[in-house]
């Protein structure tokens, strides 16, 4: 089920919430929960229904890894072994849902082997909760306590549908006492007023802007090798635009929904394109994603505590695996292996002790980020070496062409305006996250609230998925 | 109290007003009345307006015939009717007033679509036919878009269009693109008194006001425009394995035409093919495709006439027609006096085929194609004879 969806809003939302409260209110804590925990495979399993019994395997098997770690001495071996036993089969689930077909690509091409393709179809969000559950695995053995860990709030935990097929990435630590405090099953009618407006924001973002510049980006990327200089600037700023409301709508989205069931999410995008260095982009753009790779990738290899060498390897590895997780193919890993090396070439020149001005900072990792943008649209690395040639093909300097790509429905200044205009709003305006904490419920915010809502509501019947799905 | 203190004290109030705080339960419920009000008035205009004949037959204000695939599957529902026009853009130009005086057809009604694929053709016809009892079927079947992709459709097919369940009602009803751009161009063609209007030239690509133009340039320039365009399929005909698409083709027309008629030997059907003009078939002539689909059109025209409730007619033969530019708009669409010719010949039993005129007439083709081909360069529209 999507978010921006009729069955969502219309139905399901007012269903789920009712009934969780009431249940809270007559039965406690328990029923209230698995009455989440139901609500929320009938999400998942809207979609397709036969993704379900991946998802509870994969949540019976990594609690009951968790619960074997939990009672085995600490530094045995037995406890070893569990604990590499459930790394492997995290990670063998999702190399096999995920990297399968890109694995046997590949070793077809570099072995001349014949292995057929599987064509297995990517249950939705498995790298969201696969990696939610593998932090658990891990906290486990390293002998974190995980709290409150009954088996229902751990069912919870990892199924709460507002994060549960495009994050943000949750931690134990910061969800399960949520579930637990007593007043989370009372409503809070503050958190339902800033819920409802983060809703309506998030609904906006992605039904009215993201998919209108959506439309755009794609038209670009089916001519890719044949666009005009200003084409392809003007399409690849429409895919970052596209990029950053679909996926910060979603999230958006997210956070109200959590706060109307008093769980508060945690924040995931804060202005990104505002960042003056490419560090300070990851840590303002997918930052569960940043935080996550950073505890359970980059300090286990060492992080920087082995010399300037190994922490420069160790970033790389860290944004290569980055890149693999965003989706099976060469070019995510060198988006991924790109991002890395511009991590590694800052903190040299921070090194150095070398400073940039900060407009000029953010200038440069806004273009870094849109040239390296193209890798993550383009479904081959041809189509992405062909974006790169039109975004340097000074031989038509013609901006009109533009128009080629935005007809129907816009003239090519007034596209232009829109594109630009969105520019303008990411870099300078408050993100939605942070405004929902100083939210206070004025008619100004009332009226915004009910328009945006009922504007996206409108606009719903052209649905089209969330990018971050596919991941 | 001057003009610019009164302003200054307006806006301090509106100011006031607008980050005036509301107690949270009041600010929740205002938002999600004012919501749910601002819908029910959006949808209680749809479905007044209704201009997709959804839930009326004729809803408040008269519906502009313009948008088929939008249209057609709720006509079919809300509307009266016991005979259909079915087809491709050939058969848009009818009126169906010429249709009731010439063939006697009592309450037709077109479910004709552009570029209306063989899976879409019996998406309609099966639908009228679960709804209504239909006496007569006048249709043509483009022998070339049989070889489209299987169930496939023209344009995407928006399934809350197709289909009635609660949900696909609120995506019906809650439309901005026809809470306001459906409605808006409604309300636009009854200011200028669009000929759209008009049940009887329903989906008219040309509704007689002289806004279309035909004539040999204008034919020939869009022949040249199109030559990587719209004649594309005739090379991507050529790159497929031949046997292969005679099969798919058979397959389609078997599947999407033939069932219908054989499951309702009741209902009667006019079978014609439409005039392309002979740019169409000095083009496939170039690109060896001509005996081809002749060959193809031969083998259905077989299937056809063995059925006993359908008559055939063919058109494709007309050199009087197909070499008069001046009835087209481009390599094969023509006029509506070619529509009303057509009529008026089926209604007098002229043209009508049987089993040996196939022959006769595709060689007529041939000839058509060969005299063409020595008179018009193909790839700059301009007569060679210069």
């Amino acid at each position: 089920m999507l978010f921006s969806s009729y069955e969502c809003l219309l139905f399901f939302l007012p269903i789920v919430w009712a009934g969780y409260f009431l249940l809270g209110r007559l039965t406690g804590k328990v029923v209230a929960h698995l009455w989440l925990v139901a609500a929320s495979l009938v999400f998942y399993g809207w979609f397709n229904p036969s993704y379900l019994w991946i998802i509870l395997s994969s949540v019976f098997v990594n609690y009951a890894f968790i619960r074997a770690i939990e009672s085995l001495l600490a530094g045995s071996h037995a406890r070893k072994i569990v604990f590499t036993l459930g790394i492997l089969f995290n990670i063998g689930l999702i190399g096999y849902y995920k990297y399968a077909d890109f694995l046997i690509f590949n070793c077809n091409v570099i072995l001349k082997t014949d292995f057929p393709m599987l064509h297995i179809l990517l249950p939705l969000g498995i790298s969201f909760f696969t990696f939610q559950q593998i932090s658990c695995v891990v906290d486990a053995y390293k002998g974190v306590r995980l709290m409150n860990l009954s088996f229902v709030n751990y069912f919870l935990f990892v199924t709460f549908f507002p994060q549960l097929v495009a994050g943000p990435i949750v931690h134990h630590q910061e969800m399960m006492p949520q579930f637990d405090k007593p007043e989370s099953l009372t409503p809070n009618w503050r958190h339902m007023t800033c819920g409802l407006h983060l809703i309506a924001i998030g609904l906006f973002k992605k039904l009215v802007i993201a998919d209108q510049v959506a439309i755009w980006a794609t038209r670009g990327f089916e001519q890719a090798g044949l666009l005009t200089f200003f084409q392809a600037w003007f399409v690849m700023l429409s895919y970052m635009m596209q990029l950053y409301f679909d996926f910060s709508g979603y999230c958006d989205m997210a956070l109200g929904l959590g706060k109307m069931f008093n769980i508060n999410l945690p924040i995931n995008f804060n202005s990104p394109y505002r960042a003056t260095d490419i560090r300070d982009f990851w840590m303002r753009w997918h930052m569960t994603l940043g935080r996550f790779m950073s505890h359970y990738v980059y300090y286990p290899l060492g992080g920087s505590r082995h010399g300037a060498f190994r922490t420069c390897v160790n970033l790389l590895l860290t944004f290569l695996v980055s890149g693999l997780w965003h989706g099976a193919s060469w070019t995510f890993v060198t988006f991924g292996a790109m991002h890395g090396v511009a991590m590694v070439l800052h903190r040299i020149w921070k090194g150095y002790g070398f400073c940039m001005h900060r407009r000029l900072g953010r200038a440069m990792t806004f273009l870094f980020f849109i040239l390296s943008l193209v890798l993550v649209r383009s479904n081959s690395m041809d189509t992405a070496f062909k974006i790169w040639h039109d975004l340097f093909n000074f031989s038509n300097m013609n901006y009109h062409e533009i128009r080629e790509i935005v007809r129907p429905g816009f003239s090519t200044h007034s596209a232009i305006i829109l594109v630009v205009g969105l520019v303008v709003v990411c870099l300078t305006c408050k993100n939605a996250a942070m405004k929902s904490v100083t939210f206070r419920p004025t008619v100004a915010q009332l009226a915004g609230t009910v328009l945006l809502l009922v504007w996206s509501i409108l606009t719903m019947a052209r649905i089209s998925p969330f990018i971050y799905f596919n991941f | 109290m001057p003009l610019p203190t009164a302003l200054i004290a307006l806006h301090a109030r509106l100011t006031a007003r607008l980050s005036a705080e509301l107690p949270d339960t009041r600010w929740f419920r205002i938002a999600v009345g004012t919501a749910c009000l601002l819908l029910a008035i959006c949808g209680l205009t749809v479905y007044v307006t209704d201009p997709y004949c959804r839930y009326h037959k004729t809803p408040a204000l008269a519906p502009i015939y313009r948008d088929e695939y939008r249209m057609i599957p709720h006509m079919l529902n809300t509307w009266d009717y016991d005979s259909l026009v079915a087809g491709t853009s050939m058969c848009l130009n009818f009126s169906l007033a010429d249709v009731r005086r010439l063939l006697h057809y009592n309450k037709p009604i077109k479910i004709t679509a552009k570029g209306c694929r063989p899976a879409t053709h019996h998406l309609f016809c099966d639908m009228a036919f679960k709804k209504r009892e239909i006496h007569n079927i006048l249709t043509t079947i483009d022998i070339p878009i049989l070889a489209k992709e299987p169930g496939s459709h023209f344009i995407p097919l928006e399934p809350f269009l197709y289909s009635k369940s609660l949900l696909h009602e609120c995506a019906y009803l809650f439309n901005a693109d026809i809470v306001f751009a459906a409605n808006i161009d409604t309300i636009k063609a009854h200011m200028k008194g669009s000929g759209l209007l008009n049940p009887d030239l329903m989906f008219a690509s040309d509704d007689g006001r002289g806004e279309v133009h035909y004539g040999k340039e204008r034919a020939l320039r869009a022949m040249r425009n199109i030559r990587g365009g719209e004649l594309q399929w005739v090379s991507d005909l050529k790159r497929q394995d031949p046997e292969a698409l005679t099969r798919r083709m058979m397959r389609a027309f078997e599947e999407c035409y033939l069932s219908d008629i054989q499951a309702h030997p009741e209902t009667q059907f006019t079978v014609f093919y439409a005039p392309y003009s002979y740019l169409c078939w000095i083009c496939l002539l170039q690109e060896d495709m001509l005996d081809y689909l002749l060959g193809i059109k031969a083998r259905v025209t077989e299937m056809l006439l063995a059925q006993p409730n359908v008559i055939v007619f063919d058109f494709q033969a007309e050199v009087g027609i197909a070499t008069n530019l001046n009835y087209y708009k481009d390599t094969s669409h023509f006029s509506p006096e070619i529509n009303l010719l057509i009529l008026e010949r089926i209604a007098a039993g002229q043209n009508r085929c049987g089993p040996g005129t196939m022959a006769a007439n595709a060689e007529t083709i041939r000839a058509m194609a060969r005299q063409g081909a020595s008179e018009i360069n193909i790839k700059t529209g301009s007569s060679k004879a210069r």
